[in-house]
């Protein structure tokens, strides 16, 4: 597998002198495509900060950041927009997306920011929103959609065009269990056809998703699970009872 | 869970042979709950005992009676499907105890348990959550029971969050004791 | 994905044309659902759109036209009628030099009664040239040479009707039409068969061509030729001038748009963010305010000109009857109107420049968390606002007391530009003090701080507003002043006329004994009429020796020429002088004349005689008493330099001095006497005061300014509806949410009548810096409005709008 996403030793500090706030200290993470893996830590814990940084929204205080093999740093503000709308895909919890535009245009929204003519980037939302089940969604406006349709719409986006990278913000927190389920079924759905995600979370049932669980605490990466493992494990540690 | 009653309510559906009696519960439930060999028929011939069931043939084989349910039987099912779970009295969760043992003892971190625990419980919810994402969609019974340990592991998830919060506000030296009464936390912060 | 995509070759860091289609179309979407929200903003660029296009169409369709005179030729000449063989010969060369010319006879019938000869004019109906001056009213055009048309005050003068006959020009002619000059309903004149016409006195010929074309024809011709060329058209630059005052009022509007786009971006600011996230670049985000700037102008530019121009199909009547001329109201000068609209569309889309500037420059995640950006350092602003202001008021300050347009025009807009960035400075000192204030009142001073992009833009618009209404108010005050010192006491006391014989002008006409006869007896009858008035006759002092050129001849009159600094070099303000008369002279308390003095004048100043051949005539002077009054007579030529330079005294009128105040029966009847002698009688004006306009610019200013603080008090509290719901969770009285909203409007209005005021002052001291004394009379009633009364409406109003409903929750304001 390819690695896709690669934080190397990655500092931010918030403010200076007195009043700085190191959000992360020296973090370093590995996403391969294909591979879902859940930042799990308490608010506060730097987890979000970690998922800006890696999305170049934000610029690490230090370290060094790699999409796709490509370092981020000293990119121009144009060149990191580039990189968002060719590489990497956003899901956060909520407001994903533009109200005034259908599924479809929002989908379609990073294709033609890019260049991409109108017509072949809607045609290439509808056939996204297809494979992700939202085909009778197309045509509807965000506010005709239900929280967990448009969570769906939004994982659409992040994904539509040759992106590499998804990275969601407690994707499921504005939901219900159900209409969670379904988001994250979504979301495993892409990487398993080769998008690497990252899922930021407080929440376990959503980490419980992923291949693979980092635990984050105070701005460092503290434990990590196991690769997944057969049943047969479990039932010996009597968790059934 | 009762396997008598789910048995029981197994053959409400219809008389089933023992051994499809097995493998229906087990599909059923997927194998979060597996039984073993003997137990379905132990079950199925005490059932018969107390007149909740009734099979064709008094053949010795469990595996090859084909079993029915009686009056009594629907009567008893209906009383237990209502009759509230026990929720009063606690079960002693070992969990629970192993924290506490480890609070008292000198040299163990609580925090490094609590993670060891925490990335054990995720990691046992990761399976589960797999199970039920790799299971076709139409499968509910499995959804229901998967769904019930998940939020069962996932509760013991958050207690350990909180008790992890809880004891991070006490100095390490100043773990209590049992028996001890804990520190006014107006003092420990001075 | 996986599926493959076919994008464009070029891979520059934009995505060129579909991305900016992109982001129009997300903004016009949004624009489409949203535009309530920018009503405020719509309206008052509408209203700006709306008066632009109808004062533009007005003025363009009032303004008077040349075409009056001209009809759609390009050059006129005119040829004296005396000698028929020459005027022949004159029209033939004309007729060989052009291919097509046309010409109109004209002669001047005296009237009895009229002092001014009828004009009768030998004109084809449907001249190559001239349609456009003759059109029928009633009848038809005459068409034998016993028929006659005359214009409607033509025919009343003459009591003549339709079918009836009248006796011009030695001739009984049936009257068969009423004609008029629809460019001009003024030109009164009778129209005859040209064919048929007498000789004409003199002919207007009608020729196309170039200024040069004409001078190269003229050249061919011996003697004087009287040739007027099309003067250039000044309803253009009419209506370019009242454009640019419409500017003036877009520039103001766009202050509030500014702001109100900058609550727009911060209301999108998350869903900004998310574009920024999904790859927008700075300039694609900056296009999606741009698109929703330009959006707001071209709604405001269609609805306002479409409300403009009905009205303007409504009122155009009344424009016809004050302008004097024909309007067709269908033809709207689209070219000005349309140039409005652009005006209004680009005003919006700068207003949104900034607002676009901020939100591309806001980091992604501030813009996701829906921070609100941190308030610029207003240090530097300040220190321009400093220096704009002095610099403003330097150039004012050399602008010679208003009269140099440059200064003026460019020491205003300094002014003006400081008055626009001093206002986060001000907003910020007084925030400094809020500290001991009590709880609601610096809640709102922090609001006001914290959301200073928009506090700000509305407290200029608000300055400004009140800037221009104080500067009305005082300046009108101030010239008013300066006006009535030269004036002093008004033209004429209540007891007093001026009977003149003809109108006031530089050449008087020659009149026969009989014709003087008969006006001195219309003037004693005058006299007589508002009982027992004193009759002074009045003299002119003309070159008898010179005869102007004209229709009526006549001689030019001596008159006071003074230099005036003003005024460019070599142009001097010119006065009437009269001649000293023993009777004039008593008036003045003067028995006779000084010796060795050539006038005596009121006025000051290197003196000289001017209107008469020679030049650098100046007389020795002698002080007169000043009576006062603007239209007495301000000079007096004495006897002795009137035979010295060989001038000849003219009768051109009487001052008449009553006994008591002539009432408004007596001014009908001596009017009528006069229009019957044919002269023009002068009474007292009232004065032209300015106060209606003082009191207009007042309520006009307020009003303004209450419709902008309307809409920023409006535009914070709403963005702030969730802090009024955690004060009202938090137990707060509805008193103290009033006291919020209240304490916002009226600090926003006290500010901003402060700024406006003292800058304006500021401007007119530079102003009026040599003459001081003309700013003493400030009228303190208006000022004090300006000053107390709007801060207080303000505040009441905030009181009073801040009804308990607004504190309930109002639809999120970031989904």
């Amino acid at each position: 597998m390819t690695t896709v996403l690669e934080l190397r030793k990655v500092a931010k500090v918030y403010g200076s002198g007195p009043s700085a706030v190191h959000a992360l200290h020296a973090a370093d993470l590995r996403v391969d495509a294909g591979e879902l893996v859940a930042v799990m830590g308490p608010s506060g814990s730097g987890k979000s900060t970690l998922l800006t940084i890696a999305g170049t929204l934000e610029e690490p205080s230090e370290g060094e950041v790699l999409i796709g093999g490509v370092g981020a740093a000293g990119l121009s503000a144009n060149a990191r927009a580039q990189l968002r709308r060719r590489s990497i895909g956003f899901v956060f919890q909520d407001f994903n997306l533009l109200p005034g535009l259908s599924a479809t245009e929002n989908v379609a929204l990073p294709l033609e920011l890019d260049g991409v003519g109108r017509r072949a980037a809607h045609a290439h939302a509808v056939r996204t929103l297809d494979d992700l089940g939202l085909a009778d969604r197309a045509g509807h406006f965000p506010d005709d959609l239900s929280g967990g349709e448009r969570q769906r719409v939004a994982i659409a986006r992040a994904v539509v065009g040759d992106r590499q990278l998804l990275l969601a913000d407690e994707p499921t927190g504005a939901l219900d269990s159900m209409n969670g389920e379904a988001v994250m079924r979504i979301l495993r759905a892409a990487c398993k056809r080769g998008i690497a995600g990252v899922v930021v979370t407080h929440d376990a049932q959503l980490a419980s998703w992923a291949d693979r669980v980092i635990f984050i605490r105070d701005g460092r990466v503290v434990d990590e699970t196991a690769p997944p493992s057969g049943p047969e494990v479990l039932l010996d540690k009597d968790l059934s009872r | 869970m009762s396997v008598r009653h789910a048995l029981l309510a197994l053959l409400t559906e219809g008389p089933e042979y023992g051994l499809r009696l097995r493998q229906e519960f087990e599909s059923r439930t997927g194998d979060v709950w597996p039984l073993n060999v003997g137990q379905v028929y132990t079950t199925l011939q005490r059932l018969e005992r107390e007149g909740w069931v009734e099979s064709d043939d008094a053949g010795s084989d469990g595996a090859k009676k084909r079993y029915r349910i009686t009056d009594g039987g629907a009567t008893e099912l209906d009383r237990w499907l209502r009759t509230p779970p026990d929720a009063t009295t606690p079960p002693r969760d070992e969990l629970v105890i192993k924290v506490q043992v480890a609070v008292r003892m000198p040299g163990v971190d609580v925090h490094d348990l609590i993670q060891t625990h925490r990335r054990q419980l995720i990691e046992a919810m990761q399976h589960y959550t797999h199970l039920k994402a790799d299971a076709p969609a139409d499968d509910i019974g499995l959804a229901l029971v998967v769904d019930a340990e998940l939020f069962r592991l996932e509760g013991l998830v958050r207690w350990l969050d909180a008790a992890g919060v809880r004891l991070a506000k006490l100095p390490r030296a100043a773990a209590p004791r049992p028996g001890v009464p804990a520190p006014d936390p107006a003092q420990v912060r001075a | 994905m996986t599926a493959t995509l076919d994008r464009p070759v070029r891979r520059g860091a934009g995505g060129g044309l579909p991305a900016r289609r992109a982001m129009v179309r997300w903004a016009l979407r949004m624009f489409r659902r949203e535009w309530r929200r920018q009503l405020l903003v719509l309206v008052l660029l509408g209203v700006v759109v709306a008066g632009s296009a109808f004062a533009v169409t007005a003025v363009y369709q009032s303004a008077p036209s040349s075409d009056a005179r001209f009809g759609t030729a390009s050059h006129l000449l005119t040829f004296d009628g005396a000698d028929p063989a020459r005027l022949r010969a004159r029209l033939d060369a004309v007729a060989g030099y052009y291919d097509t010319v046309e010409t109109v006879g004209h002669r001047y019938v005296p009237v009895p009664g009229l002092f001014d000869p009828i004009d009768v004019r030998a004109q084809h109906p449907a001249g190559v040239y001239s349609a456009p001056m003759l059109a029928l009213q009633r009848g038809r055009y005459p068409t034998a040479s016993g028929e006659v048309a005359l214009t409607d005050e033509v025919a009343r003068t003459l009591h003549a009707a339709v079918g009836g006959r009248v006796v011009l020009d030695g001739r009984d002619r049936e009257v068969v039409g009423l004609v008029e000059n629809p460019a001009d309903l003024d030109d009164e004149f009778a129209l005859v068969d040209a064919p048929t016409a007498d000789p004409p006195q003199s002919v207007t010929v009608f020729v196309p061509g170039s200024r040069a074309d004409l001078e190269a024809f003229r050249a061919t011709l011996d003697g004087v030729v009287v040739r007027e060329s099309r003067p250039s058209e000044s309803r253009a630059v009419l209506a370019v001038l009242a454009l640019a005052v419409a500017a003036i009022g877009l520039l103001l509007v766009s202050l509030v748009a500014a702001a109100g786009f900058i609550v727009i971006a911060q209301r999108r600011q998350r869903q900004l963010g998310m574009l920024a996230a999904i790859g927008a670049t700075p300039r694609q985000l900056r296009l999606v305010m741009l698109a929703n700037g330009a959006a707001v102008g071209v709604a405001a530019a269609v609805a306002g000109s479409t409300v403009g121009l009905g009205i303007w199909l409504a009122l155009a009547g009344r424009v016809e009857t004050a302008a004097g001329h024909r309007i067709d109201r269908f033809d709207v000068p689209w070219q000005f109107v349309g140039a409005g609209m652009a005006l209004a569309v680009l005003t919006a889309t700068a207003a949104a420049w900034w607002p676009a500037r901020v939100v591309a420059h806001t980091p992604v995640m501030s813009a996701l968390s829906a921070r609100p950006p941190r308030p610029r350092p207003a240090r530097r602003s300040a220190a321009l606002a400093v220096a704009l202001l002095a610099a403003g008021v330097v150039a004012l300050a050399f602008s010679a007391g208003g009269a140099r347009p440059v200064p003026v025009i460019g020491g205003a807009l300094a002014v003006a530009a400081g008055l626009l960035l001093i206002g986060p400075l001000a907003l910020r000192m007084l925030a400094a003090g809020r500290a001991t204030a009590p709880v609601p009142v610096r809640l709102a001073l922090t609001d006001l701080v914290r959301y200073q992009g928009r506090s700000a833009a509305a407290l200029a618009a608000i300055s400004l507003t009140l800037a221009i209404a104080a500067a009305l108010v005082v300046g009108s005050a101030a010239a008013e002043r300066t006006a009535r010192r030269a004036a002093a006491l008004g033209n004429l006391a209540g007891s007093q006329l001026m009977v003149r014989i003809g109108e006031p002008a530089p050449v008087v006409p020659d009149h026969t004994p009989a014709q003087l006869a008969a006006f001195e007896s219309a003037a004693g009858e005058i006299a007589d009429t508002i009982g027992g008035a004193a009759l002074t006759p009045l003299d002119m002092a003309v070159v008898a020796a010179y005869t102007e050129p004209g229709v009526n001849g006549g001689h030019p009159a001596v008159e006071l020429g003074i230099a005036d600094d003003r005024l460019p070099d070599g142009v001097l303000s010119s006065y009437s002088a009269y001649v000293a008369t023993p009777e004039l002279l008593r008036i003045y308390g003067l028995a006779a004349p000084p010796a060795g003095v050539d006038l005596l004048t009121t006025h000051t100043g290197e003196i000289e005689l001017v209107n008469i051949p020679a030049r650098g005539v100046y007389p020795t002077i002698a002080a007169l008493p000043n009576l006062g009054y603007s239209s007495t007579p301000t000079a007096l030529l004495t006897p002795a330099v009137i035979a010295r330079n060989g001038w000849r005294p003219a009768r051109v009128g009487w001052f008449v001095q009553g006994r008591n105040t002539i009432n408004p029966d007596d001014i009908d009847r001596v009017r009528a006497i006069a229009a019957d002698a044919g002269l023009t009688v002068e009474f007292r004006r009232e004065q032209a005061s300015a106060a209606t306009l003082r009191a207009g610019a007042t309520v006009a200013g307020v009003l303004l300014a209450l419709g902008v603080l309307a809409g920023t008090v409006g535009l914070i509290r709403g963005e702030s509806v969730r802090d009024m719901r955690i004060l009202a969770a938090s137990g707060a009285t509805r008193r103290v949410r009033r006291t919020v909203t209240a304490a916002t409007s009226g600090t926003l209005a006290a500010l901003g009548a402060l700024l406006g005021v003292a800058g304006a002052h500021l401007a007119l001291l530079a102003v009026f810096r040599t003459d001081l004394d003309a700013l003493h009379d400030i009228p303190v009633a208006n000022l004090a409005i300006l000053l107390f009364g709007l801060p207080v409406v303000a505040t009441t109003t905030g009181w009073l709008s801040a009804a308990p409903g607004s504190a309930l929750p109002a639809r999120g304001g970031l989904d």
